[in-house]
């Protein structure tokens, strides 16, 4: 297993150089959704590469219209002599290298289809020229080592890094910036939900749009061997928004890996850090709550929804029944966690707030407060 | 009467979405819960009323501008 990474000044060529790596990935500012070099910066690292050995991967990730596409297809032209493999995200992007190019081609599948027989179709598809292709964080160690052992061509996978939650082409920073210059300027932020605890996400706006990050970053550093075992091929290391002198530490650690020095790294590296869902994918568990069995049932004696419960004051229910809902009913509340509650209404007003012995259907039903009763419980008439 | 999903306050700009036509506009000057009591910023999960306005209809969305 080799480690790759992307460099951003000369500085980090020697580092990767000194470490023995044997490649670097370069980002371009108008090709790669974080790449900082401009044509020149390009050009000196790229010509700087080469020089120490290193085989350069040009990286073309950006999400792309249709213009957009066209005039890169043009601008990568005179590029083309320096750099010796291709890296892309798009499959246009892809499929344009394959034609126009004689280079070996890099597939990110990252954010795309994660199934083997897609996998793999994209590698025949360039008919031999796949050199890598790089799959998803969201697969679990099972799947990293059935895909590594299926596919025809090397896998990839990031070894420590950010973990990308949202993106958007929109610039959502600058509008709430003063600085009026900011225009294509990266700009940093931090975001906070204003509705729930969640806070202190990454987020990054660039001239490819916004980009929101999780709140701790991936690390399977304390598992390359494991996945070296497994069979992957290249482990990447993306050290761009933090350290990049910590790539000796990753080194190190990849190779011989001990607790000590890797809490060492860990208390220096700038995040928290989390393994995703390396040891295992639970997102599917939240399925049966999402489709929560005792909230299906809205056949019958379903009466409606409870849309508001204030306490000590009143509950709120949507009237779905074609019966309407009359002063005379007994109820039945199904609370979303399955506590059930039995309530007889005295107090039965509209939405103007005038008491009324029957509300019609379609309607909102104000009814007396009963404690334990949240929104979203399912009423039931209990007659 | 709006079921609230997402809080917005007293004064913004919403925009509710018709089965018809083009959006019509209003600032939530007004806004009061279900028992008439004033409310300066809404609640997820809450009913709130806010005055009425014409062409409107019962299940169309509402949306908040975003803030540039």
């Amino acid at each position: 297993m080799k480690l790759t990474t992307f460099a951003q000044n000369l500085n980090d060529l020697n580092l990767i150089k000194d470490q023995g790596l044997g490649e670097v990935i370069l980002g371009h500012q108008n090709f790669s959704r974080f790449g900082k070099l401009d044509p020149d910066s390009f050009l000196t690292l790229a010509k700087r590469a080469k020089e120490l050995d290193l085989k350069v991967v040009f990286e073309w990730d950006i999400l792309m219209t249709e213009n957009t596409f066209m005039k890169l297809a043009v601008d990568i032209l005179p590029l083309l002599d320096s750099f010796d493999s291709l890296r892309v995200q798009d499959p246009g992007a892809l499929e344009w290298g394959f034609k126009n190019t004689n280079k070996p081609l890099q597939f990110i599948a990252e954010n795309g289809n994660h199934n083997l027989p897609g996998l793999q179709g994209w590698i025949d598809h360039v008919q031999g020229r796949m050199e890598r292709i790089v799959l998803s964080i969201e697969l679990p160690k099972n799947k990293i080592e059935e895909y590594c052992h299926q596919l025809s061509v090397p896998c990839e996978l990031l070894g420590i890094g950010r973990i990308l939650l949202f993106y958007t082409p929109r610039q959502l920073l600058s509008p709430l910036t003063e600085d009026k210059f900011s225009f294509n300027q990266e700009i940093s932020a931090v975001g906070e939900s204003e509705e729930s605890p969640h806070k202190g996400f990454p987020i990054v706006e660039n001239r490819h749009g916004t980009f929101m990050f999780h709140i701790k970053d991936f690390c399977l550093v304390d598992y390359a061997q494991e996945l070296k075992t497994l069979g992957l091929g290249y482990f990447r290391v993306d050290l761009r928004f933090s350290e990049f002198s910590q790539l000796k530490e990753v080194k190190n650690l990849t190779e011989s890996f001990t607790e000590s020095s890797f809490e060492e790294f860990k208390d220096k590296y700038p995040q928290d850090l989390m393994r995703g869902f390396y040891l295992v994918n639970k997102t599917d568990v939240l399925f049966h709550k999402l489709k929560n069995h005792r909230l299906q049932n809205r056949e019958g004696d379903y009466v409606g929804e409870v849309l508001e419960a204030e306490k000590g004051s009143h509950l709120a229910i949507f009237v779905s029944n074609p019966k309407g809902l009359r002063k005379t009913d007994m109820l039945k509340i199904v609370h979303p966690k399955g506590e059930v509650f039995e309530l007889l209404i005295y107090s039965l007003r509209n939405l103007n707030l005038e008491e009324v012995d029957y509300v019609e259907p379609q309607k909102t039903a104000v009814i007396q407060y009963l404690g334990g009763v949240w929104v979203k419980s399912h009423v039931f008439y209990r007659n | 009467v709006i079921e609230v999903r997402n809080a917005f306050n007293q004064g913004d700009e919403l925009e509710i979405i018709p089965f018809k036509g083009p959006v019509i506009s209003l600032l939530a000057n007004e806004i009061t819960d279900i028992m008439m009591k004033a409310v300066t910023r809404t609640r997820p999960s809450t009913l709130i009323k806010l005055p009425y306005v014409d062409g409107v209809e019962s299940l169309q969305l509402v949306r908040q501008k975003v803030k540039a």
